[in-house]
């Protein structure tokens, strides 16, 4: 089993997760549901229908956002 | 009043409303029902885990029954519109994008070739890109030759009410691109701002400020919406060409009394 260390940040603050995780885990993990938010790793735009596949990876920035007023 | 068009969906209202900075949620709601708009325009923002499938927002927004134009407020790079711009288009399902890249933090200017690089890619993508722009002619030729069928001009720096500063320019967009749905977007402070940008042949205009930080944003909006449909109105009866000097508007023949007397001096 790999249990290394992997240090991200979410929306800005720092984590540390243990082992692979996929960002569907980490989603899950965060209790992130439902279909009103969006994903960014790195400043590039995850698709909802990617999430299983990627494997996050140390240092990666991941933006969570959500429909906020706007002008 | 005419309808008007973005894409393919008929649009029944000229004012496009910002949803931000209003009192409270509901007199949100209540001025964007009282101003009569088909668009609202959103932002995205990050978001911790709420733990439910619900955002409240997102959720009074649908209640309105308005089309959505999400913003990419706040970028500063084309990169980083793109990927807010991509982020929008899965959450709110759409493929508008009210484009904006800013360029300087004092006058929240667009920039304009971050706008021009960001534009191109988006609309390789697919995406009906309405793009918030300053009123530089050149600027907004260049995004009609990338393929904009809708172009944002703005009346002066956002949030400033300072209304139409170059109305020059803007009465020169409109007749230089004249097949480009041209929407002014930012400055608007009064009602009459919003008037004269219809009045000089815009298509519509877009504000939240002028109406989320009215005394009374619900009666507001009703005024906005009133001053809109006053200037297209205006615009498509054809206004009266200004002269240099008076004309009487009253008949002159047959005219009794002191011009008569005049005549016999």
């Amino acid at each position: 089993m790999n249990n290394e260390l992997v240090n991200i940040k979410l929306n800005g603050e720092s984590k540390t997760l243990t082992g692979e995780c996929s960002l569907l885990q980490l989603l899950q993990q965060q209790n992130y549901q439902g279909s009103h938010f969006a994903v960014a790793v790195n400043q590039t735009f995850i698709p909802r229908t990617q999430h299983d596949e990627y494997i996050i990876c140390n240092n990666d920035a991941i933006d969570i956002v959500a429909p906020m007023q706007g002008g | 009043m005419s309808n008007w068009k973005i894409a393919d969906t008929e649009l029944q209202s000229r004012l496009l409303l910002g949803t931000a900075q209003y009192p409270s949620p509901q007199l949100m709601l209540d001025s964007v029902r009282a101003s009569e708009t088909n668009i609202v325009t959103v932002s995205l923002r990050r978001q911790t885990a709420t733990g439910t499938a619900n955002n409240e927002f997102y959720e009074l927004i649908k209640q309105s029954g308005c089309h959505t134009l999400p913003n990419t407020a706040g970028c500063r790079t084309a990169k980083e519109a793109i990927t807010t711009a991509e982020m929008a288009r899965e959450i709110f399902a759409t493929n508008w994008v009210k484009l904006e890249v800013i360029g300087n933090d004092y006058t929240l200017q667009p920039d304009p070739f971050a706008l021009l690089e960001a534009t191109q890619e988006l609309l390789k993508q697919g995406f009906e890109v309405l793009p918030y722009c300053t009123d530089d002619l050149v600027l907004c030729q260049r995004l009609a030759e990338l393929g904009c069928k809708i172009i944002m001009p703005w009346a002066s720096p956002i949030g400033s009410g300072q209304g139409l500063l170059n109305p020059f320019a803007l009465r020169t967009l409109r007749h230089q691109l004249p097949d480009i749905t041209l929407i002014v977007d930012a400055g608007i402070g009064a009602p009459s701002h919003a008037a004269l940008a219809m009045e000089l042949g815009f298509d519509a205009v877009l504000l939240n400020s002028a109406v989320s930080g009215a005394g009374d944003p619900v009666l507001m909006a009703r005024a906005f919406a009133a001053a809109i449909n006053a200037g297209r109105q205006a615009y498509t009866a054809g206004i009266m060409p200004k002269r240099d000097v008076a004309k009487p508007s009253t008949p002159v023949v047959g005219m009794p009394f002191w011009l008569q007397e005049n005549a016999d001096a």
